[in-house]
């Protein structure tokens, strides 16, 4: 053991080294990737044999200035069509048009498939769809857009390594346990990344990395303090990164999606009243159930449904004109969770739909209208339920009541700044003993233990994934991805926002716990699990999929 | 689609709101950073409540004054030198705010904002204070108080260096007074115990205020050297009595210092006027905090914006509402030792890491005062009155200079008894302070422990 502790004051510095680099590499590739755009088909006007270009993305048409292609003609409705490129090429929708869409002069019923050659008519103009040669997405990115990602697993194993040396105690009960899980753990990363490569046909892993990166940070922390605790926390990974591959399957049939999910909505209400009803009072929140041993959060899985409810193809968004629907089940999970008392997910549920019923509508008005009734309530539960308020009495005032209510956020304030900027060592730390560290208080831990800038550099990760998004959103495939990955992205960011200033007296605490870093498996699946939505944003994660019918008539005829 | 995916650029807002706090969160770390982990709180530094994780302290000559053993603080082994530095050193639970381990927390817990308490959590101690006190000194110094509340101080006046500094009253801090005991202060034993007498006392000066007013005269009566007085034991200056003990007849502006007459110092004070003795308190450092390590001292107090003639006149012989804080008075016998530059007394000598770095050394400051000739002048009348009126018997080589003081503070309570003074032996460049409160003449109580402090100083530098 003498030997670690010798080399004890040079991990601290490798492991924040490997974390900077990782993360900062990552983070360039996200930021400098480059994919061509590719035209995937034409409608040529037949009259002035004019081109209007066709994307992978949704197109609109229509007489409204919103719209991606304006057709200003009296005839022309103003959310006339969307034309997008599916699996099986492409397919027109007529977005409840007054005066129709006909193809081949057959007048259509709500949507349908074209094929090269096709005459559109729409309100008296006539397109003809010429289809593009040009199959595939060409990845153009340079040197600083394609990162060594064997390169990158190897330091994450370092890393890895690194937090199981350190995590080894003399006569430690769990030594067996911990030193299998992390290399189990390693091995899982590599298992991921042929796994994708080959099955799923993905060829880059940034944000997977990213995950890797901020878990094995949270597993170093969790295999100090839990021993216990570390192969549940992994088992999580390993069902979130499940959970990840089967979104992104799913998400790859977006037009399918529909389907499911009223399914889900149902789910996410049933779930979280069942919650409700039978959960056992866990640190004032009704948020937690026992099952067979396991305790899991079920607000976590609800996220993704959330999302999932909320998200809609760029044709639904122009069909369906109004929230009122989703308005409702969001009132409804809103409520759910304020009625457990779990008002730092209520918050987190409440900001993504507004995010989201931004995106869909634009409706500044309703939206406002919206936080209004909202702030209203809210005021009206601090009336009539005034201990909730209670809660909330030390915001701002910790030092005064230090060591009643503000004892989390004092200690996480103290031991934060006692890290300094690289930290104190893994296994070093006080905040450790302070109730739920590695939980809500883990950005704590992290700032003592493994610095400052280690503490800072995680919410940076929120914020660079969410720019990616944003900066991606007006190239995604479908509006649905545009919608759930920034939905989801943010999501992230306003969580770890809750988390980080929530315990250091910025916000009033609301007791959440920080995406990926955190232990608790609902939230590490969950985390993993929105990763996808984020994923799907990005063009070059389904580039590989060839549409069977562009194969079958492409370049034959 | 494009217009859709645009809308997702309000999430920028959050991202900026997000950017904003972590900045104002850096922000909220860089400035509180030292006082938080510093904290009472911090369980890196304290064990029970008690401040555990500091270095050593250590005196001049390498005596450990303070260290932490087994999470522990352990004092030196002799009762005399741990209450004679109690002051200085201070203690773990912070009562003593200007004491060297809470003052200088920071530098003891060798916390600093790049590299927080990871030395601390590596080397198992914070870095180490030298200070330039003198321990045996300081117990000698302690002896001769006898347990009478005042304060002894002597310093270095060529460096700056404080090789003296003891604060009565104290206690042991191996076994501090119960908290019931020091509340209840019986007979008023603990008045101020927490307080260090050096640097936050305020004492009415006395006589030994006569060293100013003389700076004073000389600077402004061109004509001094041919004034005369007659002393009958009393005068009146615009309807206010002014007195002495006795009546000491006619006599030079040399001999009215060294009789330390009243009388006539009130008719030179009457005659120079306020403006000018208030322009000479002020060039000595009256009203000024001086800083002492990480703490700043009482300012001295001299007013004679609401004096009347008369009141100006007592002001003249160090009555009235004048309040002097005993560093500062170290500080003027250092200027008339020095030419008129007082260099200002400091105890922290150096901070050095756990593996022999010194952090911080500590670097004399210099106030210029007064001109060469008022000094020198001055400090012939000082060594003088020393030959003449105390006897150089009581210290023996140092040609020493100095001036007692007895300070009437109250009816019906005995003056508190001063001497300063400094010995001008090119081999013992120190200057000394001493108050003894309530002690009655200068020259029965604070005359010899000034004598018996300052004949161990010269045995301790030759
Ligand atoms: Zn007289």
């Amino acid at each position: 053991m003498s030997f670690i502790d010798a080399l004890s004051p040079f991990f601290r510095y490798l492991m924040l080294a490997i974390a900077l680099f990782v993360t900062v590499r990552l983070i360039i590739a996200l930021f400098c990737k480059k994919v061509t755009d590719p035209v995937r088909g034409k409608l040529i006007n037949n009259i002035t044999q004019e081109a209007i270009p066709l994307y992978d993305r949704e197109t609109s048409l229509g007489r409204n200035k919103k719209c991606d292609v304006v057709l200003s003609f009296d005839t022309i409705s103003r959310l006339h069509a969307v034309i997008a490129y599916r699996s099986k090429g492409f397919v027109i929708f007529d977005t409840f048009s007054k005066s129709g869409i006909a193809v081949n002069n057959q007048k259509i019923d709500g949507k349908s498939y074209l094929k090269n050659g096709d005459v559109i008519n729409m309100g008296g103009l006539e397109f003809t769809l010429e289809e593009s040669k040009y199959k595939y997405i060409k990845d153009k990115s340079g040197a600083f857009g394609k990162p060594s990602y064997g390169v990158i697993l190897i330091l994450l194993a370092v890393f890895n390594i690194v937090s199981l040396l350190l995590n080894i105690r003399p006569d430690g009960e769990y030594n067996v346990q911990v030193v299998l899980t992390y290399i189990i753990f390693i091995a899982m990363q590599w298992l991921y990344y042929v796994f994708a490569s080959f099955v799923l046909k993905i060829y880059n892993f940034e944000l997977e990395m990213i995950g890797f990166m901020l878990t094995s940070i949270g597993l170093a922390i969790i295999g100090s303090m839990y021993p216990g605790a570390v192969l549940k926390q992994f088992l999580a990974v390993v069902l979130g990164l499940v959970g990840y591959c089967v979104l992104l399957i799913i998400l790859r049939f977006v037009s399918t999606v529909k389907v499911i999910r009223y399914i889900l909505a149902a789910g996410a209400i049933g779930i979280l009243a069942v919650t409700l009803v039978i959960a056992e009072p866990t640190n004032g929140a009704l948020s937690w159930l026992t099952i067979g041993g396991f305790s899991i959060q079920p607000s976590e899985f609800v996220k993704i449904a959330f999302i999932f409810v909320g998200a809609a193809t760029l044709e639904k968004l122009q069909s369906i004109r109004h929230l009122t629907m989703y308005i409702i089940f969001a009132a409804i999970c809103v409520g759910e969770l304020f009625l457990m008392y779990d008002f730092g997910t209520a918050l987190i549920f409440f900001f993504a739909f507004i995010v989201i019923a931004f995106m869909r509508s634009g409706d500044t008005r309703t939206i406002m209208l919206i936080c209004m009734v909202a702030a209203l309530g809210a005021a009206l539960i601090l009336i009539f339920r005034p201990y909730v308020a209670n809660r909330f009495a030390t915001y701002l005032h910790v030092w005064e009541y230090m060591d009643e209510g503000g004892y989390q956020q004092t200690r996480t304030l103290i031991y934060s700044v006692s890290g300094g900027l690289f930290g104190l060592g893994l296994g070093n730390g006080e905040l450790r003993n302070i109730f739920a560290a590695a939980e809500d208080l883990v950005f704590g831990v992290v700032c003592e233990e493994f610095g400052i800038i280690m503490g800072f550099l995680i919410p940076i990760v929120y914020i660079c994934v969410v720019i990616f998004a944003v900066i991606n959103a007006p190239k995604a495939k479908s509006a649905f991805y545009s919608i759930a990955g920034i939905a989801a992205s943010s999501m992230m960011l306003f969580q770890g926002m809750l988390s980080i200033f929530g315990i250091t007296d910025i916000l009033p605490l609301t007791g959440v716990t920080l995406p990926f870093v955190s232990k608790g498996g609902s939230s590490i699946i969950s985390c993993f699990c929105l990763l996808a939505f984020i994923k799907a944003i990005d063009t070059r994660t389904y580039a590989s999929f060839k549409p069977q019918i562009q194969l079958k008539k492409g370049a034959t005829k | 689609m494009k217009k859709t995916a645009r809308r997702g650029l309000v999430v920028l807002l959050l991202v900026a709101v997000v950017l904003g706090g972590l900045g104002f969160l850096a922000f909220k770390f860089a400035v509180n950073g030292e006082k938080w982990a510093t904290l009472r709180a911090n369980l890196h530094l304290t064990e029970d409540g008690s401040f555990v994780a500091a270095g050593n302290i250590t005196d001049r000559n390498g005596e450990i004054l303070a260290q932490t053993k087994d999470n522990e603080r352990v004092y030196n082994d002799s009762e005399r030198v741990r209450r004679s530095v109690l002051h200085i050193i201070g203690d773990t639970e912070g009562y003593i705010s200007s004491g060297v381990q809470t003052a200088y927390k920071t530098q003891l817990t060798g916390y600093n904002p790049i590299t927080g308490l990871y030395s601390l959590k590596r080397y198992g101690r914070g870095n180490d204070i030298k200070l330039t006190l003198d321990s045996k000194v300081c117990a000698t110094a302690y002896d001769a108080l006898n347990g009478r509340k005042g304060v002894v101080a002597a310093y270095n006046y060529k460096t700056g260096e404080i090789l003296c500094s003891v604060s009565s009253p104290n206690y042991d801090i191996r076994n501090k007074p119960s908290e019931e005991t020091i509340q209840k202060n019986e007979n008023g034993k603990y008045d101020g115990l927490y307080m260090n007498r050096l640097i936050d006392g305020l004492y009415t000066p006395g006589s030994t205020f006569k060293i100013i007013t003389t700076a004073s005269v000389i600077e402004n009566k061109a004509d001094i050297s041919e004034w005369q007085f007659e002393c009958n034991g009393e005068t009146v200056i615009d309807g206010v009595k002014i007195t002495c003990p006795d009546k000491h007849g006619v006599m030079n502006f040399e001999e009215a210092f060294t009789k330390s007459c009243n009388c006539a110092y009130a008719a030179l004070t009457d005659e120079i006027g306020k403006n000018a003795l208030t322009k000479t308190a002020k060039e000595f450092g009256f009203s000024k905090e001086f800083s002492f390590g990480n703490a700043y001292t009482d300012a001295s107090v001299f007013d004679l914006s609401d004096a009347e003639r008369g009141d100006v006149a007592w002001a003249g012989v160090g009555q009235y509402t004048t309040l002097v804080n005993p560093y500062h008075m170290l500080t003027v016998l250092g200027c008339v030792a020095n030419n008129g530059n007082a260099v200002l007394p400091y105890v922290v000598s150096n901070v050095t890491s756990p593996d022999g770095k010194i952090l911080k050394e500590a670097t004399a400051v210099t106030e210029s005062r007064i001109t060469a000739d008022v000094a020198n002048t001055l400090k012939t009348m000082m060594r003088k009155n020393v030959e003449n009126n105390y006897g150089d018997g009581n210290f023996k080589g140092l040609e020493m200079c100095g001036k007692t003081g007895t300070a009437e503070v109250a009816d019906g309570v005995k003056p508190h008894s001063w001497f300063v003074g400094f010995s001008a032996n090119e081999n013992c460049p120190v200057a000394i302070v001493v108050v003894v409160e309530n002690g009655g003449w200068g020259s029965s109580a604070a005359l010899p422990v000034a004598s018996t402090v300052m004949n161990e100083v010269f045995k301790s530098l030759s």
